[in-house]
């Protein structure tokens, strides 16, 4: 009987050790010794990763400017929902080390595989989709980085998570941040550069 | 008298206002300055939202030389800098904190960059602190995003600070993150991309 406990214990561990290592060497993948899967992959036909953002999609083009098409793949089993953050880590707000939250948008349901060109900027979405507030609106804020800086770096970043959060539009970064603690099964980033024209 | 204090409450709104909009259109001027181009971070090792050379990754062997940073368009009243190398394209253990690859502070307010192949001691003789990595290391642990996946984006986000750091090389991100609050004067990012 301990015998047993021990064996089934050092399974465990492996099993344990193995799903750590997964992260490192393929995300998604499932058991060890499989051959690694691809990690989730976040795209938008709109503009190239680690590229510019066209004029379009930003604040050159009004403070209405429509967001970006975004398609995503390589989802993992068992995902219930999506979370997605775009954020300008180029800004420091008020000297804290919180940087500028562009778009939120949480419970995209698990099926989706990307967000349509010039989502609504409603609260809730037919398909029970959720937008809080980025530092000025409801919905995308196209980047608006000035024309004398470095080039800003406009990060979206895609969760897919194992369950709904249980948060309303009125949730903050902060609040979706802790409700996806221990539920972020995959991830993705782009990764798209701006400034304004001269 | 009271006419005065209304006046001189709405001129500390438009200064404040001001300073806030100030952060969207040129970060780095001085208050009510000309305001000058924004702290700018640069490698000359790598192109800005370009790919990471193989030689300062994980694919040159665990221990890949960091590459060289330069920075301009410095802050007036910066005491330290830090800088902060991660990755957020994953989520290890299913949380929402990605992966560290490279923690460093109490870099002197007059450095002007770090040489390339940091030496990875825990303090180095300018007086700055390197912390561990997610790797449990301490200094620079180079991408090593496996190769069937999409490009991971190594992420270099360098913060001046009005303040000299009070902790020592046991530090933790958070830890980092939290006393650095409230003193981040700029904030300047340069960002690569990589896989296997």
């Amino acid at each position: 009987m301990k015998k047993k406990l021990i064996a089934s214990g050092s399974v465990l561990l492996a099993v344990t050790l193995g799903a750590a290592l997964a992260q490192d060497k393929g995300k998604g993948g499932g058991a060890p010794k499989q051959p690694p899967t691809p990690g989730m992959a976040l795209s938008s036909p709109d503009f190239q990763d680690g590229g510019i953002i066209p004029d379009k999609f930003t604040q050159a083009a009004g403070p209405t400017a429509p967001s970006p098409k975004l398609d995503w793949t390589n989802v993992p089993m068992g995902t219930m929902s999506f979370a997605l953050i775009m954020h300008d880590p180029d800004n420091a707000l008020n000297k804290t080390p919180d940087d500028v939250l562009h778009w939120m948008v949480f419970n995209i349901p698990g099926t989706a595989r990307g967000l349509a060109g010039g989502l609504p900027t409603d609260a809730k979405l037919p398909d029970g989709t959720i937008q809080a507030k980025g530092i000025r609106s409801v919905g995308y804020m196209g980047p608006g980085n000035a024309a004398i800086n470095p080039y800003h770096h406009y990060t979206l970043e895609l969760y897919a998570l194992d369950s709904m959060l249980t948060l309303g539009p009125g949730a903050t970064r902060a609040d979706v941040m802790m409700a996806m603690t221990g539920h972020a099964i995959g991830k993705a980033v782009l990764v798209g550069r701006f400034k304004r024209p001269q | 008298m009271l006419k005065k204090t209304i006046a001189g409450g709405a001129v500390i709104l438009a200064i404040s206002f001001g300073a806030l909009l100030a952060q969207d259109k040129g970060k780095g001027g001085g208050r009510g300055g000309p305001k000058g181009p924004g702290l700018t971070l640069t490698s000359p090792d790598l192109v800005d939202g370009d790919v990471i050379p193989d030689k300062f990754t994980q694919k040159a062997g665990s221990s890949a030389a960091s590459p060289k940073l330069e920075w301009t368009n410095v802050p007036m009243g910066v005491v330290t800098f830090a800088l902060l190398f991660h990755d957020p394209d994953a989520a290890p253990g299913k949380k929402v904190e990605d992966v560290t690859h490279w923690m460093m502070f109490n870099i002197p307010g007059d450095a002007k960059g770090l040489p390339a192949g940091m030496s990875a001691d825990a303090k180095l003789a300018d007086g700055a602190i390197q912390i561990k990595n997610t790797r449990g290391a301490v200094g620079f642990m180079g991408p090593g995003a496996p190769a069937p996946g999409p490009y991971h984006h190594y992420t270099f986000e360098l913060f001046a600070l009005d303040t000299k750091l009070d902790l020592t090389a046991d530090a933790t991100r958070a830890d980092v993150m939290k006393a650095m609050d409230g003193h981040v004067v700029a904030k300047g990012v340069l960002e690569g991309r990589f896989h296997q």
